[in-house]
């Protein structure tokens, strides 16, 4: 994909931020730090901010598949360029084929050619350049409305919606700081485009009709000017030329001569010299250069520069940009996991499997699980009556467990009680255990978790939850759920 | 065996006692699954802490023991001498790798055997129980360097009663609140590991060094975001094309919708700098600012191919013939509340906007083509003071989160403008509660006046106020100058 101009990546770059907003948050940083590395050479310096952010809209251009918009709007630009020329070179021929109309019987006069030619052009320019120096954008706003650059855009907005959306939404809704866009600046730079265009096409025109047919100049005024007067203006005008082409500046009697009454005169009588006046038409032309094409080739370069820079500040002011050069520079630091979560499924049993002890006043062998040993009359108030002890879980092995559930056959009980501490979670090895002591006793016998809380404390309903969950999948019709 | 060189280090445990959440602190990574119910883990999951590429650790949760007494006693009868304990529990693994009695125990000691250092996490709120030794036993049989980590889920404190017994078992016993470790504390722990091997250090060292500039990238993006908001929500304005400029009840419609787009702009703000501090699924539980809708008044002015109409003055276009059809519908339209000094403003933020004018609305009325509301932007030099407030706030509160906290994050109804408060991360009771704005030194709270007043104008901030302001609301962030 070939490069685009600085006016092209902003605009994809803010289409690329855009784009991004969807992305997932380590996508775009692993993205954008791969990128980052491969332009280490650029230094991370607030100078190269600009390159780097292009480098980085350039990538992503060649390895995604990705809509331009910045593409279309350099199209676009190019177009309007040309259609800049061409309608520069059209008014600038119409205008010196009406200007410099010359039929023979009527010399072409000098100064209104000069003040048409030059002198609109000229206040143009001192109002461009005003505008340049005080900087203010609003005003700049405001002449982009006269300019003929505005049609040329308006024209261009027509055939290419979608081109006049873009570089509006980026000129003005650009970013949440003001003053940042850059239409104002584009269309004085297109307008020197325009201009140029303008100069070369009066300037081509008046050449050509100088070589096809004789032009004759004279000057003429109806104010009341001395020739004196007139003398002084023309050869100031010639001062930048004077040494370089000593012909093209008017002599006295040259000015004096071409006066429109005396050219009359010698018109009617046949004998003016067309040669010498012949030589107004260098004159001209090089008023033409020195004073239209030079200045706007000038102003070309200023205004050139004012957009580039216009464009630079709104790509920098684009918000999204730091957080995209941060990503290039900064270390790509993940902590995070990179295997998927799996939890376990909490397998829900039916509520009230484990139903609330029936019988009262029960008989029952308590089992005390890893040292949970209540006061008989905990016991007591839980409707148990507390026939025989044995103990099982913690520092016990395994084997020693198995010694209690044959201990435990041997008692003649209502009930067997297992107490549990309530805080601690329900381990395997203790349904494990029930599920052991069930296979040994008879399948009615209640057993009853009894669960004891932390001492001032009682036990929580998403204990009893908790241990109600796990008891459950035992699926145990016998088995009770008691707490202290 | 994994790399001796990289430190690894196993989260193991009884269940339920935050193994998860200590992972999830440490990896700031909301993905881990944490909850009351026990065995949730089921399987490992590691959580590399990798720069470029380069892995500097890893952290790896594991299911609780589930029969640690039966794996104990299996060990036991397998071994001969002392001198055999790690080939045992090497050969235990080995041979019920398939069992899916001793799935957990598996699980958790694969690492380790790998070559992972233990932590061993405890609740400090609940009391010592002797069904605890056989872990710690196994633990011990795999000859690993190891340390105990106490940690606090509720509000009991038996601390002390564990001292013995896991100074029985463990070289080094620390304490760490999952939910509630600061920042500082984390790397605290991080660096802490370096104990448990000694070629650790120079990468937990690194690891460190690189997570705190992560944090003070992430508060300096953070500021960054916040100072582009202020300017952004006080130049927004809503044009809206209208027939009827005159029907009162579509004009409170559209300054509803004006309301409903800058609260919109302050979430996704927020969830933005969620996002830069790896928040990605955050429950946010704030206030709503609240434009109050008499406070709207309108005014009228012209418009024509889109141009506001500062702009057509300026051109002279529109000029006289436009000044006679004007229409000011609000006559206090531009006056500003510019009366109180800003310490008088500290309070309740709906008081002030219950008293004063907010918004500048205003209705162009155009020859060539219809008219349109323009409502907005907030004229009220108060707004961005409370923007900012409101942001610090929730900055605030997020960089004292832990990725361990699966509740919402309650940012306290009826915010204080700046009266957030300058919050004692380690000590809340010594938090002063002086209000933020207070707390700035007298340079910089002139500067943060000016800035704000700039901002309230819809002036633009040139790159340097932007720093400026950002740099005002690092400060106001606890980790950031250390
Ligand atoms: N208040 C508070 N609660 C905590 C803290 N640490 C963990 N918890 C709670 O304790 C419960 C268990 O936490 P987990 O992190 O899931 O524990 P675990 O050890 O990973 O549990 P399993 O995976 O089931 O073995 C959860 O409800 C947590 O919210 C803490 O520091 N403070
Ligand atoms: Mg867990």
């Amino acid at each position: 994909m070939q490069k685009l101009s600085p006016l092209g990546d902003l605009i994809d770059i803010k289409a690329q931020i855009d784009r991004d907003r969807q992305l997932e948050r380590t996508l775009l940083r692993e993205r954008d730090r791969a990128i980052g590395l491969e332009q280490n050479h650029l230094a991370k310096t607030s100078d190269n901010n600009l390159k780097r952010l292009r480098a980085w809209i350039s990538t992503i251009r060649e390895e995604g598949e990705i809509v331009s918009p910045g593409q279309n709007v350099d199209k676009a630009m190019r177009n309007a360029i040309l259609i800049s020329w061409v309608l520069g070179a059209t008014i600038g021929y119409l205008l010196a084929r009406s200007v410099l109309a010359y039929d023979g019987s009527q010399p072409v006069n000098l100064l209104i050619a000069l003040i048409v030619l030059i002198g609109v052009q000229l206040v143009a320019l001192l109002i461009l350049f005003l505008l340049l120096l005080f900087r203010r954008d609003k005003l700049l706003d405001a002449v982009s409305i006269l300019n003929p650059t505005n049609i040329i855009l308006l024209v261009l907005g027509r055939m290419q919606p979608s081109w006049k959306k873009a570089i509006t939404t980026y000129s003005t809704g650009l970013s949440p700081r003001r003053g940042i866009g850059f239409l104002p600046q584009m269309l004085a730079y297109l307008s020197q485009h325009f201009s140029i265009a303008l100069n070369i096409g009066i300037l081509g025109t008046l050449l050509y009709l100088v070589t096809i047919s004789d032009l004759a100049f004279g000057w003429n005024t109806t104010l009341d000017i001395q020739t004196d007067t007139i003398n002084h203006f023309f050869q100031s005008l010639a001062l930048p030329w004077q040494s370089i082409v000593p012909s093209a500046v008017p002599d006295y009697s040259l000015v004096e001569s071409s006066r429109y009454y005396r050219l009359q005169s010698q018109l009617r009588s046949g004998g003016w010299e067309a040669n010498k006046l012949g030589t107004w038409w260098l004159y001209l032309a090089l008023c033409l250069v020195f004073y239209g094409f030079l200045p706007r080739l000038i102003a070309l370069v200023v205004t050139g520069i004012q957009y580039d820079r216009a464009i630079v500040r709104a790509t920098l002011a684009l918000p999204g940009t730091s957080q995209i050069l941060a990503r290039m520079s900064d270390p790509l630091v993940s902590t995070e996991s990179q295997q998927k979560e799996t939890e376990a499924e909490i397998k829900r049993t039916r509520p009230g499997l484990l139903g609330r002890q029936a019988a009262r006043d029960i008989d029952c062998l308590v089992i005390e699980w890893s040292d949970c040993s209540p006061p008989d009359a905990d016991l007591i108030s839980v409707g148990v009556q507390s026939i025989s002890r044995l103990t099982a879980g913690g520092r016990q092995s395994p084997a020693e467990d198995r010694d209690t559930i044959t201990a435990a056959k041997q008692v003649q009980c209502e009930g067997v009680v297992i107490t549990l501490k309530s805080w601690e979670p329900p381990l395997l090895e203790v349904t494990d255990f029930i599920a052991l002591l069930r296979k040994n006793i008879p399948a009615t016998l209640p057993i009853i978790v009894l669960l004891q809380p932390l001492p001032d404390q009682s036990v929580s309903p998403a204990q009893i939850e908790t241990w109600e969950t796990a008891l459950g999948v035992l699926s145990d019709s016998a088995l009770y759920l008691e707490s202290i | 065996m994994t790399n001796q060189n990289l430190p690894a280090l196993a989260i193991v445990g009884h269940p339920n006692k935050g193994k998860s959440s200590i992972v999830s602190t440490l990896s700031q990574d909301s993905s881990v699954g944490i909850s009351p119910v026990s065995g949730t883990t089921v399987i490992n999951r590691e959580f590399p802490m990798q720069v470029d590429g380069t892995t500097l650790y890893k952290l790896i949760d594991t299911p609780g023991f589930q029969r640690a007494r039966a794996a104990l006693d299996w060990m036991q009868q397998h071994s001969n001498a002392a001198s055999d304990h790690r080939l045992t529990v090497e050969a235990f693994v080995e041979t019920h790798q398939e069992d899916k009695k001793f799935e957990a125990e598996c699980q958790l000691l694969s690492p380790i055997l790998d070559g992972a250092g233990i932590l061993y996490v405890i609740d400090g709120s609940t009391p010592y129980g002797s069904e605890y030794d056989a872990e710690m036993e196994i633990l011990r049989w795999t000859g690993q360097p190891s340390m105990a980590l106490i940690n606090q889920i509720g509000d009991g404190e038996y601390f002390d009663e564990w001292q013995q017994p896991l100074g029985q078992y463990f070289k080094i016993v620390r304490n760490f609140d999952a939910q509630a470790a600061s920042f500082e504390r984390q790397i605290q722990l991080l660096t802490g590991f370096s104990e448990l091997a000694e070629n650790w250090r120079e990468p937990l060292q690194r690891a460190a060094a690189i997570l705190r500039q992560q944090r003070k990238r992430q508060i300096q993006q953070a500021s960054f975001l916040i100072s582009d908001m202020l300017v952004a929500m006080s130049n927004y304005s809503l044009r809206v094309p209208t027939r009827n400029p005159e029907n009162q009840e579509a004009l409170a419609q559209q300054t509803q919708r004006f309301q409903q787009s800058l609260s919109a702009m302050e979430s996704s703000n927020r969830k933005e700098v969620e996002q830069l501090f790896l928040y990605d699924q955050l429950e946010r539980d704030e206030s709503e600012f609240l434009l109050s809708e008499e406070d709207l008044f309108s005014e009228s002015t012209w418009s024509i191919f889109g141009l506001s109409r500062d702009q057509l003055v300026t051109t002279g276009i529109v000029g006289g013939a436009a000044g006679g059809t004007l229409l000011d519908l609000g006559s206090g339209g531009l006056t500003l509340f510019l009366g109180s000094g800003i310490g008088a403003l500290v309070g309740g933020a709906g008081a002030w906007f219950g008293s004063q004018k907010m918004v500048k609305t205003r209705v162009l009325g155009l020859p060539l083509g219809g008219s349109e509301w323009v409502i907005g932007p907030v004229v009220n030099p108060n707004f961005p003071w409370v923007l900012l407030g409101r942001a610090m706030n929730h900055l605030q509160h997020l960089c004292r989160r832990t990725h361990a906290r699966r509740d919402a994050l309650v940012l306290s109804e009826g915010y204080d403008l700046m009266g957030a408060g300058n919050f004692n991360l380690e000590n809340p009771e010594d938090s002063e509660s002086t209000s933020l704005y207070d707390s700035l030194e007298k340079e910089q709270r002139s500067k943060l006046q000016t800035l704000l007043s700039r901002i309230s104008k819809q002036k633009p901030l040139k790159e340097s106020e932007r720093s400026q302001l950002s740099e005002i609301i690092c400060q106001q962030i606890p980790s950031w100058s250390d």
